[in-house]
């Protein structure tokens, strides 16, 4: 298993090194990882060198794919496992990792260098109980006992936020909600005092008003242990929010690395411009778009309703509970407008999305599509109209049939439609080109194709029966920012040419700003606020929407201090099976008083087109 | 926990009734199948299998006779149309014998099963692991009867190594007991253990991947730590289902041949013969206890299943 090893470390260390600075904590020089396939090696990292200092906070930032998590794990030997070959060196402290024995690694690993990852999820383990995952990693680095180990792990839950940390050590980490779980694996990375801590997108799975709360904390326990800290994102806001300094990979190589305010402002590398220039930023001047629609709207939900039944747990005699995904919507989309929908993991966004074609069954309300009430339709006559009214899914890899040739499956709605086998080969050809890819591409199959190739196929498979109205459920967050920008233009340019009307579903404050003429926001299954694009960024009616747009990170290293901090809120959104009385986010707010706690607030109208449902909105004053 | 008790019992109901009806009305449709005619030996007259109509009640109409047999499987005084003897006497003489071999098989088979399933993944794609594959191949077709009759003929006739069939109580003589058994839990194993390391195999190559097990590569465990409480423990899961489900059909029966290679003289034996009499109380009585066996098996490998695995909630 031990990697061959080639070239001096110490030679190069003297050469690279800041004059003056002392032993950088990691310094890793012409590192090349590959990794053996059937089809030949793949070189992932090809030749990286950084140093990283105690205290200070060096992100490594990058498309996917570039090398940046393979760099991360090799520095801890955590590529051995998949058969990686590595080349260069990487010391840590004045001792080499990339051939140091299994056993010396372990001493390492988690002891002096410990690493967060992206999904709090998958990452621990979900049969065993947190506490005990924390504990486990101190038993194997101290000289303690069992018992001492479980406080430690309490005592390191507290510390990273965790109210009720002792129960909450009880628990598995299904019971925790995200922004929890990603705080108990930096507790488990803190509980033997690490040196460096290597975090790999830490809050790339984490809603927006929680990434602000991880990445406080993250700079506070920096502050707080003076620990280096390897920060790998592909998220220019997060950069500008939280390195020192910025070395930027492409195609397993560092491009460029420098001071962060020296990247933002001068960049010099062309891949560091573009990766910039494709950051969607809240201060873009925004899009030249076409004047409100006018008409009848396509789609109109009033007072929509989608309530799940919640199982019961074994051992708890819990009463019959339901989810209120969708708790009384009323939304338009007038024809050729884009309506965006936001809001946060659980906010009942996507539930809307489905339940507006009738993917999901409402469970009160009516849906409208061209003045026709569907909310009751039979499938049969839904049938003519779903050729109107087509989806396009989050997941380009999941939601394309991995068995199904390009043409089955963009072709498919059109054979159910009736056309003939050849009409509908000439048509997908056309959808091919229309969404940028070729028409000799229909004989392929889908995992020949990358991320923003596959949401091009799901988009000429909506597109296929020319629809009215296209329902885009978080179409662009599974990709690239660079790919990101290219699938928005080419929703806007197919808008505009066979005048589509949208509702874009999205997370992402920054996407939907671009795309869209009027903005939603939904908490909790309730709508917050709607208003024209430039009036919801620019006057933010309802205190949660302002609290969002505080949360995202400016992708402006000189604005760092100057953002507001104490407006994103604090904690995270309540379970949707108790959601609290009055209004929803009430216990979050920092505006709440009395009324709030009691009375639900109705949706009212601020200005022209401007509705939100608060008791104490923000005016122009305020 | 309690409501998941009552409903599964209901439905244990539901099936054991279903089972019973059917199992009656099988018999009751196979040609040549009238107990009557067949109890009366060789040259009966019409008079004697008139008689014996009378006398069992196969006069009476198919509901009415389904309620006096069951009454009577139930009661456990239901008695075989042509041995006479009790039906339930006979099931409880044959559980022990039954029990015996099961148990013994399964921890057999579940530990080899484990063991050589772990050796492959550790080993994926390796000689060893290709040659353990072959072998799992190999001891999932070999069919029982075959591999139990030469195990008996070379290692108890010819070598003398171990008795020639039959069964020891293990309240008389714990050793002797094992000394009979151990070529019935080998021959029935060798089938499972195959079936389980395959099984085994892809479940820890599957967790190998999982994200919590490079987290708990990234505390620092060592690799025996992280194979077994990270690797194993979760590759175990859905083994324990399997392993519940396959131990109540051997107890309910299901282990007929092995059973009979090596005349231990159980439940599935018994259930073979009398099925091969067409002698319906104990293929009802014995049909029965599996079933029942069987549903009761899996509501306990179900709770087994949540207390393992947190996430799952029993409805």
């Amino acid at each position: 298993m031990s990697a061959p090893h080639v070239g001096s470390a110490d030679a190069t260390a003297a050469r690279v090194d800041p004059p003056g600075a002392g032993e950088p904590l990691l310094a890793v020089r012409d590192l090349a990882v590959s990794f053996p396939t059937e089809s030949g090696a793949i070189r992932a990292v090809d030749g990286v060198s950084l140093d990283l200092a105690a205290g200070e906070l060096l992100a490594l930032v990058g498309g996917s794919g570039c090398g940046k998590s393979v760099t991360a794990l090799t520095v801890m030997g955590l590529t051995r496992p998949q058969g990686a070959r590595t080349e260069g060196s990487v010391h840590y402290r004045g001792r080499e990792l990339l051939d140091a024995s299994e056993d010396e690694l372990r001493r390492v690993r988690g002891a002096e260098i410990a690493m967060v990852f992206q999904d709090p999820l998958s990452s621990l383990n979900p049969v065993l109980r947190v506490g005990d995952q924390i504990a486990e990693q101190i038993l194997a680095h101290e000289d303690v006992t069992r018992a001492q180990a479980r406080e430690r792990a309490v005592e390191l839950l507290g510390r990273v936020g965790i109210p009720a940390a002792a129960r909450r050590a009880e628990g598995f980490p299904y019971e925790l909600s995200g922004g929890m779980r990603q705080r108990a694996m930096i507790a488990m990375a803190l509980s033997c005092g690490p040196r460096l801590l290597i975090a790999d997108e830490p809050t790339t799975a984490l809603d927006v008003t929680v990434q602000a709360q991880i990445l406080d904390l993250i700079r506070e326990l920096r502050d707080e242990t003076g620990a280096g800290v390897l920060l790998i994102t592909h998220d220019f806001g997060v950069v500008a929010e939280m390195a020192d300094r910025v070395a930027v990979m492409d195609a397993g190589r560092i491009v460029e690395q420098a001071p962060v305010e020296e990247v933002f402002a001068a960049p010099r590398h062309p891949r560091t411009r573009a990766l910039l220039d494709a950051v969607p930023r809240l201060d873009d001047p925004l899009p030249a778009r076409r004047p409100p629609a006018e008409g009848e709207p396509v789609l109109a939900l009033d007072g929509l309703e989608v309530a799940f039944p919640v199982r019961r747990r074994l051992l708890r005699r819990d009463s019959d509970l339901t989810v209120r995904a969708v708790d009384g919507v009323t939304l338009a989309v007038r024809p050729g407008e884009t309506l965006g929908l936001v809001g946060e993991s659980g906010s009942g966004k996507t539930t809307l999305a489905r339940a507006a074609v009738r993917l999901i069954e409402p469970t009160g309300g009516t849906v409208s599509f061209a003045g026709r009430d569907i909310t009751a339709a039979s499938r049969r006559e839904l049938q003519p109209l779903r050729s109107e009214l087509q989806i396009v899914f989050q997941d380009p890899f999941g939601s394309l049939n991995p068995r199904k040739r390009v043409a089955d499956i963009v072709g498919l709605p059109l054979r159910l439609h009736g056309l003939s086998k050849r009409d509908s080969a000439a048509r997908v050809a056309t959808l091919l080109e229309r969404v940028g890819l070729e028409p000799e591409h229909a004989d392929r199959w889908p995992h020949e194709f990358s991320g923003g190739q596959r949401q091009r196929i799901g988009i000429a498979r909506a597109l296929a029966l020319s629809p009215r109205l296209v329902v885009l459920d978080e179409p662009v967050s599974a990709l690239d920012v660079s790919v990101q920008t290219q699938i928005v233009d080419l929703l806007d340019e197919l808008q505009r040419e066979l005048g589509l009307a949208y509702l874009f579903v999205a997370h992402d404050l920054s996407v939907v700003r671009q795309v869209s003429d009027r903005v939603a926001v939904m908490y909790l299954g309730k709508l917050m606020e709607v208003a024209p694009v430039a009036e919801l960024y620019e006057r933010p009616v309802h205190p949660y929407t302002a609290a969002l747009l505080a949360a995202i990170p400016v992708p402006d290293p000189s604005r760092r201090d100057r953002r507001v901090r104490g407006v994103a809120p604090s904690g995270e959104p309540p379970s949707p099976t108790d959601p609290p009385r009055g209004c929803v986010f009430h216990p979050r707010c920092p505006r709440a008083t009395d009324v709030c706690r009691e009375v639900v607030p109705p949706l009212a109208a601020h200005s022209d087109g401007h509705l939100a449902a608060c008791h104490h909105p923000l005016t122009a004053a305020s | 926990m309690t409501r998941f008790v009552v409903r599964r019992l209901a439905q244990m109901l539901v099936v054991l009734f279903a089972v019973s009806v059917l199992t009656f009305l099988i018999f009751n449709v196979i040609p040549n199948g009238d107990p009557a005619v067949r109890m009366a030996g060789k040259t009966p007259t019409e008079s004697q299998v008139e008689a014996i109509r009378a006398d069992w009640g196969f006069d009476d109409s198919l509901p009415v006779q389904y309620v006096t047999t069951m009454e009577k499987v139930l009661g456990g005084s239901a008695i075989s149309y042509f041995s006479q003897l009790n039906v339930r006497d006979q099931i409880v003489e044959g559980l022990p014998r039954t029990l015996s071999l099961a148990v013994g098989a399964a921890v057999l088979w579940m530990l080899a099963g484990v063991a050589l399933g772990l050796l492959a993944a550790l080993r994926a794609g390796r000689l060893s692991d290709r040659l353990l594959t072959v072998l799992a191949l190999v001891g999932v077709s070999l069919p029982v009867f075959w591999l139990g009759a030469l195990a008996s003929y070379y290692l108890g006739f010819k070598a003398g190594w171990f008795p020639n069939g039959g069964y020891v109580p293990l309240t008389e003589d714990p050793l002797d007991w094992a000394h009979h058994l151990v070529l019935p839990w080998t021959v029935l194993a060798i089938l499972f253990i195959g079936f389980y390391s395959r099984v085994l195999r892809s479940n820890v190559l599957d967790t190998m991947s999982e994200d919590y097990v490079r987290t708990a590569r990234a505390k620092g465990l060592s690799e025996r730590q992280v194979l077994l409480r990270h690797v194993l423990r979760n590759s175990l899961i859905p083994i324990v289902t399997l392993w519940g489900l396959d131990f109540g059909a051997v107890v309910a029966g299901g282990a007929i041949l092995t059973e009979t290679v090596f005349d231990l003289q159980g439940v599935g034996q018994y259930a073979a013969e009398a099925v091969g009499q067409l002698d319906v109380p104990p293929v009802l009585a014995v049909t029965m206890f599996g079933a029942f066996f069987i549903v009761v098996l899996s509501t306990v490998v179900d709770i087994v299943y949540a207390i393992l695995d947190p996430r799952i909630r029993l409805t």
